[in-house]
């Protein structure tokens, strides 16, 4: 898989006292050979919510932080806003970093996440190339790939943490205070539920 | 990042494609450690049986050396 660019929302849920997944990413970037990159104002994004979790990035030595192409970045804006005008200026420069290093893009914002497939769609990009995860997919490939660091009973923890600490309280927060349908709560799970019940069937019976 | 005004459809699209990329990468993670197995295969190791071995003469003729 190489490189991943990562959003803002990965670190921040990674490093939640609740979950702490962010040193076990790092080892599985590290003993894989991959590398992370982050746009500097995603950074920044994240040093606005905790000055702790931006310094943990920052000085992960797996981590490198780069500056995105301006011109490259109004382009892809001025395309994806023809798509959803709604996602914000820092998902633009998401989506550039991963069209101008060439990389994956990790992110859990699932409106981002439909932006960057359609605009792939639009440019002809093949879909093995610049993939788009959501934590969840991370969660899959991280077990797909290494199940040496990140066994069946850890993909499982993870899952559950995570739809715990950060799923439902988002979706929470939207059904109170976004207008969201309540059905998305239950649909929200369906990633996660899917992971479990895959490694689950993976596993051999002795 | 905040996504304020995910639709309900919008994320039954985001939720298709989340699937499709977990079956991608179960596709692909295997994939490469197929290739992976290939590229690790030990060399074979070429025996030269008996039968095959006198078949290997040298290309000189030993010169008999005369008895005084």
């Amino acid at each position: 898989m190489g490189t991943f660019t990562i959003d803002a929302n990965i670190p921040i849920s990674f490093l939640d006292t609740n979950i702490n997944l962010w040193d076990d990413f790092i080892k599985y970037v590290q003993e894989s050979s991959y590398r992370v990159i982050i746009p500097q104002e995603i950074l920044n994004e994240i040093g606005r919510g905790s000055i702790m979790k931006k310094r943990k990035v920052e000085e992960c030595p797996l981590v490198t932080v780069v500056d995105v192409n301006d011109s490259l970045y109004e382009t892809i804006k001025t395309e994806c806003e023809t798509i959803d005008p709604q996602i914000q200026d820092n998902d633009y420069r998401l989506i550039a970093s991963a069209i101008q290093y060439d990389v994956n893009l990790v992110s859990n914002d699932y409106a981002l996440i439909t932006v960057a497939q359609r605009y792939k769609q639009i440019k002809n990009i093949p879909i093995e190339k610049n993939m788009t995860l959501t934590t969840a997919n991370l969660l899959w490939l991280m077990h797909s790939e290494r199940k040496d660091l990140f066994g069946w009973k850890t993909l499982i923890r993870f899952n559950l943490k995570i739809y715990r600490h950060t799923e439902i309280p988002n979706t929470y927060d939207g059904i109170r205070n976004r207008e969201w349908p309540e059905e998305l709560a239950k649909k929200r799970f369906d990633p996660y539920h899917q992971n479990i019940s895959k490694t689950i069937d993976g596993v051999k019976v002795l | 990042m905040t996504n304020n005004e995910l639709t309900l459809e919008q994320l039954e699209n985001a939720l298709d494609i989340e699937m499709e990329t977990s079956d991608l990468i179960t596709k692909l993670v295997k994939k490469s450690f197929e290739e992976e197995r290939i590229r690790r295969q030990p060399i074979k190791i070429v025996k030269i049986t008996p039968h095959e071995s006198k078949k290997i003469k040298p290309d000189f003729k030993v010169q008999k050396k005369s008895v005084a």
